[in-house]
């Protein structure tokens, strides 16, 4: 039987890796068979959710996990099997004026995605994106009783694990049910050297809070606090 | 912002009529050139605000306001509970109790001249600033909760400065009524390696000179003159004061209906003042007052010591400790006779006249002992500054040459109020 602590890191590489490759939505499932390990992946296609099987090797799959060169091997073996899957559209963030304090907003095919994308923006207000390294994993979990609420508590949740974890996060993955949230932040140490962070958000305010369809797809916005 | 939107009731008042949702009308204090370059959400936010339930007189808006997230920052509005009033963790904002304090430094410009670069190379080590950094301070549950109830009180009884401090600092440097329970695990672990750091943004801590005096007389009874060296010191109650923003500013958005509330913004949240909400909120607002308080008390003894060791002769005496993100309980005078309001300043600096029960002790009678000779100053004894292991609680500092702050003299103008 694999080890408890094998299967965990294998988990999370496999999440990594689909979300990188830009699956809109899937399940999977990684298990012990026939002598190797199995990757089964279910995603939304044209004609309805299929099954995908890929043969993993969970000494790469930890690998992948600190090592960007990897990844990359694996998303290119991974990619043609994938490929009628159903891909995230062209998600994107920025900031927006407001006065002493910066706005942020994400657009996205899905809330999940816009959320996802006003993530990214919320990091870009403390430092430049591509020097935080997607190293670490936090699991972050909230709820409210709307959308809007939902999604200040997301930033909020953001917001609370950089200030005590003392993290900056450059990758997020976002599924919402009911007004549950379910995610996770991939993200490193602050390296003041490196990151040069700008300053610190005290919090998401409510000012300008949206969360609509948008376009034909989902945008979500509000205020920091810095 | 355009002014034909606005009654002018004086040079540098300027009313919103009372109109539509609004109970009372908005006002905004500002020279015409301020005026017209205030950004047009201010007129929004002043507007919304004066909609809010139980707000008494006005809705306020000081010359440096602009758009903030709910009430304008550098907004003022009083509330009366017995109204229907109601508090606002916006109105607040989320760096509870962010204030300002000043030390004097009792040298000169050629004196920090000379030592300059080492000085404020020294400074930037000892005090921790920026994104992540951490203070070396680590508070234990029951020593947080001591924290939060005592604020700078807390603080100098540890070890970090001397009693003469709190006598310049509003309340003493202790919040009353502070709920430590009512603030939540998540703002205490935010805080929990925050004690003694300066935040970023627009916190700062700065050498500075005086360049200019405006009134003589009451320079000299703050022992300030031309060229004088003081440390300036601008910063709130850090992470934990945050997260108690974010709390209940949900939990608040959330009880604002079931109160029958209607809000024009949620940006607006708030509880009645006289619901659990409203008591929680207060009591860990409070909570976040005594923070602010207590790291900026630390903040004092981590300055004070870098100058020992670079300036022996520099005593930095705290000349005044004062927050601009609070709302307090204050008593005033109304069309209907006296009441006890609930005032919320956001990004706004409370001014009390000469003599008011809530101006600090020591500066009470500062207008009265400007006419006197004698300078308000105390000593602080070498052996007050802490050494790197605070005192234990209860422990007093030897006093050397103390000189009792000078009172009104008997030849003080009677007081008026």
């Amino acid at each position: 039987m694999p080890l408890a602590q094998d299967i965990r890191s294998a988990r999370e590489a496999v999440e990594h890796l689909l979300d990188e490759v830009g699956l809109r939505a899937f399940v999977y499932t990684v298990e012990r068979k026939e002598g190797g390990w199995v990757l089964a992946v279910e995603c939304a296609m044209k004609e309805g959710w299929q099954a995908v099987r890929l043969r993993v090797d969970p000494a790469e799959l930890r690998a992948s996990l600190s090592d960007a060169a990897v990844r990359e091997r694996l998303r290119a073996e991974w990619g043609p099997h994938l490929r009628a899957c159903a891909k995230r559209g062209p998600g994107a963030w920025e900031h927006f004026e407001h006065g002493a304090d910066v706005g942020v907003r994400g657009r996205g095919a899905s809330r999940a995605e816009a959320f996802a994308q006003a993530a990214l923006a919320l990091t870009a207000v403390v430092t430049d994106l591509a020097e935080v390294e997607p190293r670490e994993r936090v699991a972050i979990e909230c709820e409210a009783p709307d959308d809007e609420l939902l999604f200040a508590e997301w930033l909020n949740a953001l917001v609370y694990e950089m200030s005590t974890r003392k993290m900056l996060f450059s990758r997020f993955r976002v599924r919402i049910r009911g007004g549950r949230l379910a995610g996770a932040a991939w993200g490193e140490q602050v390296d003041v050297a490196r990151h040069h962070p700008a300053v610190e958000v005290k919090g998401a305010t409510y000012t300008t809070l949206r969360v609509a369809r948008d376009n034909g797809g989902w945008v979500a916005q509000t205020v920091v606090d810095v | 912002m355009d002014l034909n939107l606005l009654e002018r009731r004086s040079e540098y008042e300027w009313e919103i009529p009372q109109q539509g949702a609004m109970r009372v009308p908005a006002v905004i204090f500002a020279s015409e050139a301020l005026m017209r370059d205030m950004d047009r959400k201010v007129y929004e936010q002043a507007v919304n605000v004066a909609a809010l339930p139980g707000i008494v007189k006005a809705s306020y808006a000081m010359p440096d306001a602009h758009w903030g997230y709910g009430f304008p920052i550098g907004g003022v509005a009083a509330f009366d509970p017995d109204e229907g009033g109601v508090v606002s963790a916006g109105g607040v904002g989320f760096d509870i109790s962010c204030g300002v304090r000043c030390l004097h430094t009792g040298l000169t410009r050629p004196d920090v001249v000379a030592v300059q670069q080492a000085l404020a190379h020294e400074l930037s080590r000892a005090i921790p600033a920026g994104v992540g950094s951490t203070g070396e301070i680590r508070l234990g549950d029951a020593e947080m909760d001591a924290m939060l109830a005592g604020g700078a009180a807390w603080a100098v009884q540890r070890g970090w400065g001397v009693p003469e401090d709190l006598e310049r600092i509003e309340e003493n440097g202790q919040m009353k009524h502070a709920k430590p329970g009512c603030v939540s695990p998540q703002a205490k672990k935010r805080q929990r390696d925050e004690m003694g750091t300066l935040g970023s943004g627009n916190h700062y801590l700065e050498v500075q000179e005086v360049t200019r005096v405006h009134d003589e007389a009451i320079a000299r009874a703050y022992g300030l003159a031309l060229g004088d060296i003081v440390v300036m010191i601008h910063c709130g109650s850090r992470g934990l004061g945050h997260q108690i923003g974010t709390d209940f500013l949900k939990r608040m958005a959330i009880a604002a209906p079931q109160h029958g509330i209607r809000l024009p913004d949620r940006e607006l949240a708030c509880a009645p003042i006289n619901s659990e909400v409203g008591q929680d909120y207060l009591g860990a607002m409070r909570a976040g007052i005594n923070c602010a308080l207590a790291n900026r008390q630390i903040l004092t003894d981590l300055v004070r010591k870098v100058f020992r060791r670079m300036l022996p002769q520099a005593r930095l005496p705290l000349l005044y400790d004062v927050s601009h993100n609070t709302c307090k309980v204050e008593e005033h005078r109304t069309d209907g006779g006296k009441r006890k309001l609930y005032v919320h300043r956001k990004g706004a600096t409370r001014a009390f006249g000469p003599g008011h029960p809530d101006v600090p002790g020591a500066l009470r009678e500062i207008w009265w002992s400007a006419n006197s000779d004698s300078a308000i100053t105390y000593p602080i004894p070498a052996a007050a500054i802490s050494p790197n292991n605070p005192m234990p609680p209860g422990s007093s500092f030897p006093q050397t040459n103390p000189s009792p702050a000078p009172t009104a003299s008997a030849a003080a103008p009677p007081r008026s109020r």
